[in-house]
């Protein structure tokens, strides 16, 4: 199946959007390791860091997901860096 | 503790106080500190009765001195932390009662005034009174003098900020109001820091220095801030520090707009007054990321931050060359772009700059601008009101109004007056799309897209604000160990949300007494860890638990301020638009929150009755009860 990765993430300048080929009944953590495995190990650290402890918030369809959440052709995955937003 | 200066500008008499240890040690500093301190001059420290509401006023705003009075005051005030190595203490607060919602007024800015002033030797400055032409007062070592404003009355900020530094000292800081607050537009901010453009912008706080014909506050100073136990600090400071960039690196690469892709994507960014779903491409357009990649020159960082969110941007050519100094964070990109639906990021830009110096609250510009696009839109004003057409996406109509509401001109004096006011007089359905809590304009993120900031809005007692709960933070990904939660809430449940709200609000008192920057939680900070450093500085034995209790006694303070104004559960509800109306589309295309569920157990949690009053019984846990005095709907003894 085909998907499409929003990505957010710190290591990207304006955000971008990429297609990712993956197995039937991948998960967005699945798509997370290949997004890695392409992108190296700067790019798994603003996902999990060092210690392995999630540092992005999945979304799939603008929805609400998890890592173990199972895609479907067509969908969109988002991986958001925590919100930020002053004025005081 | 240091000392306190009070400038009555009637009587040209400046007097010195020591700061009182005993109130410290109950409500730590800044706005926590000034909430104590207004209560008392309003309504006295035995609760009613004693202030200057007088004896005999019930609740209500009768009696009470408005809040551009002479005799009401205006403080700004440091906390225990600001002026140490603590990090992203560079703040302070500035609290009166304001003149945009009538009722308890607080505003919170970074930059360097806060230490200046601390340097120069005063915890916080008030200023009562009315000078009969402009002035500006000079803060430095220990000493405080009523200098004469007339070559800077008229002028901008960033004019007014390098005038008074040449006239006092280079290395001073400077707190000035533009145009804006000296005609007293109720949304005025006070800005600091010249182009750095720092502000204390929401409440309507410039209008009071404005009243006072105060234009600018400049310090400067070089005494040592006492610290209890410095090498406990500098411990207790230096692994916390280290690590906060990389906890959160986008904040200092790409600012707070760094984020604006993402909040429009799970439905957080109100667009075209609140009505749309969904606005991929503009929010991209306007986006933090695209700012680094074009008019991005350098980054600000608030003394001792090592996150550095603030931007510094410059316009070389086109229609808004000239844009010089500080760029527009997140909720400025919100209000002047996504709510008014323009994604031209150099424009929005200039939009920005023009509220810095002329003195204006960019969210409450912003949304007052949004509002009359959509009352042009459905017919309640014309071309002939505005001066202009106010087409959604029209940048120059954006442009247009924002002088005109800090000049006070045309259509600008009344939306200066906040969409509350302006949608009573223009009437009809306008009501239905002024977008505000209490008076005061919604910022920039949308309690459809988190059932907790709904909560919070309702409930904060500045107004909708999403400052005072900060709670859509940890719904994004920031965990609140120190609450025991162990992962991120669902945004949209209901049960806890009260709670949570609450804890939130609690914490987030004790960041705006000690003065610590809340961004510092997207960080790794918790609440402990200023719990820590406020031990360290002030030798007194905070921890978790009684700086939490601190900060409830402060949230209850301010709230017990509104009740005497009136303020009860018929105030603590979200706008049409927000309550009642769904976005449709994008992230939180279904969600309405459900404060009819949740403010129930917000209210139990507090200790509050049914009519969100205070009750005595948790009063009295707070070391309040004598503070409330005789406070309506208490039970029968």
């Amino acid at each position: 199946m085909r998907i499409r990765v929003l990505l957010m993430t710190d290591e990207q300048g304006t955000p971008v959007k990429t297609d990712l080929e993956l197995p039937d009944g991948a998960t967005a953590h699945d798509a997370a390791k290949k997004l890695v495995a392409a992108r190296g190990a700067g790019f798994g650290r603003m996902l999990w860091g060092d210690d392995g402890q999630w540092r992005v918030i999945v979304f799939v369809n603008r929805k609400d997901a998890a890592p173990e959440t199972p895609l479907r052709d067509g969908d969109e995955l988002a991986f958001l860096p925590p919100i930020t937003g002053g004025a005081g | 503790m240091g000392k306190l200066l009070v400038a009555d500008l009637t009587s040209r008499k400046i007097t010195q106080q020591e700061t009182d240890p005993k109130l410290c040690a109950e409500f730590i500093g800044g706005s926590g500190l000034g909430a104590a301190l207004l209560y008392d001059f309003y309504f006295g420290r035995a609760g009613h009765g004693g202030g200057r509401a007088g004896a005999g006023a019930g609740c209500g705003a009768a009696g009470v001195p408005d809040a551009l009075a002479p005799e009401s005051p205006l403080w700004f005030l440091t906390g225990p932390l600001c002026g140490t190595i603590a990090p992203t203490s560079g703040r302070h607060a500035v609290v009166a009662r304001s003149p945009l919602t009538g009722i308890w007024g607080e505003s919170d800015s970074g930059g360097g005034f806060g230490p200046a002033l601390k340097k120069a030797g005063f915890d916080g400055v008030c200023i009562v009174g009315q000078a009969e032409r402009p002035v500006y007062l000079w803060i430095h070592d220990g000493e405080c003098e009523i200098r004469d404003a007339a070559k800077v009355w008229g002028r901008d900020t960033y004019e007014t900020d390098a005038a008074l530094r040449a006239e006092t000292a280079q290395k001073a800081v400077v707190a000035a109001i533009g145009p804006a607050g000296e005609r007293c537009v109720p949304m005025a901010a006070i800005m600091h820091d010249g182009r750095d453009a720092r502000a204390a912008g929401r409440c309507g706080l410039g209008a009071v220095m404005g009243a006072k014909r105060l234009k600018a506050i400049v310090a400067a100073g070089s005494a040592r801030v006492p610290v209890a136990d410095p090498d406990a600090l500098r411990g207790a400071v230096r692994e916390v520090a280290k690590t906060m960039p990389d906890k959160n690196p986008g904040l200092g690469k790409n600012g707070t707009a760094g984020s604006i892709a993402g909040i429009e994507h799970v439905g957080d960014l109100p667009i075209r007054n609140w009505r749309d779903g969904s606005w991929e491409e503009g929010a991209a357009s306007l986006s933090g990321q695209r700012m680094t990649d074009t008019i991005l020159t350098d980054r600000y960082h608030c003394p001792t931050c090592p996150l550095g969110c603030g931007r510094i941007v410059r316009i070389g050519a086109g229609k808004y060359a000239g844009v010089d100094g500080a760029g527009p964070e997140y909720e400025s990109l919100g209000t002047l772009g996504a709510m008014c639906l323009v994604d031209d990021l150099e424009a929005v830009t200039y939009a920005s700059e023009l509220c810095n110096r002329l003195g204006l609250d960019t969210i409450s510009a912003g949304a007052a601008i949004a509002f009359a696009m959509e009352a042009y839109e459905k017919g309640l004003l014309s071309k002939k009101d505005a001066g202009c057409e106010l087409l959604w996406g029209d940048a120059a109509a954006v442009i247009d109004m924002v002088g005109q509401i800090g000049r006070a001109e045309g259509l600008g004096k009344l939306l200066g007056q906040g969409v509350r006011r302006a949608a009573a007089e223009l009437g009809g359905l306008a009501p239905e799309w002024a977008v505000h809590v209490k008076g005061l304009e919604a910022p920039a993120h949308d309690p459809r897209a988190y059932n907790s900031v709904g909560v919070g809005y309702a409930t904060s007692n500045r107004g909708a604000c999403h400052l005072q709960g900060f709670t859509h933070i940890p719904e994004r990904g920031v965990i609140m160990s120190d609450f025991g939660y162990t992962a991120v809430a669902d945004r949209f449940g209901v049960a806890g949300k009260g709670k949570f709200t609450a804890l939130m609000q609690d914490a987030m008192c004790v960041f705006d007494a000690a003065k610590t920057c809340k961004f510092a939680l997207t960080a790794g900070v918790q609440p402990s860890t200023v719990a820590s450093w406020l031990r360290c500085v002030t030798g007194l034995p905070w921890d978790y638990d009684t700086m939490m209790l601190a900060g409830e006694r402060m949230f209850n303070l301010k709230r017990l301020f509104n009740v005497r104004l009136g303020i009860s559960r018929k105030d603590d509800v979200l706008p049409p638009r927000l309550q009642l109306h769904k976005r449709g589309s994008g992230g939180a295309a279904e969600n309405l929150p459900p404060l009819e569920a949740m403010l129930p157990e917000y209210y139990q949690h507090r200790g509050w009755s049914e009519e969100g009053i205070p009750l005595r019984e948790r009063l009295e846990q707070l070391g309040l009860a004598k503070w409330a005095g005789d406070l309506p709907g208490q039970p029968a003894k």
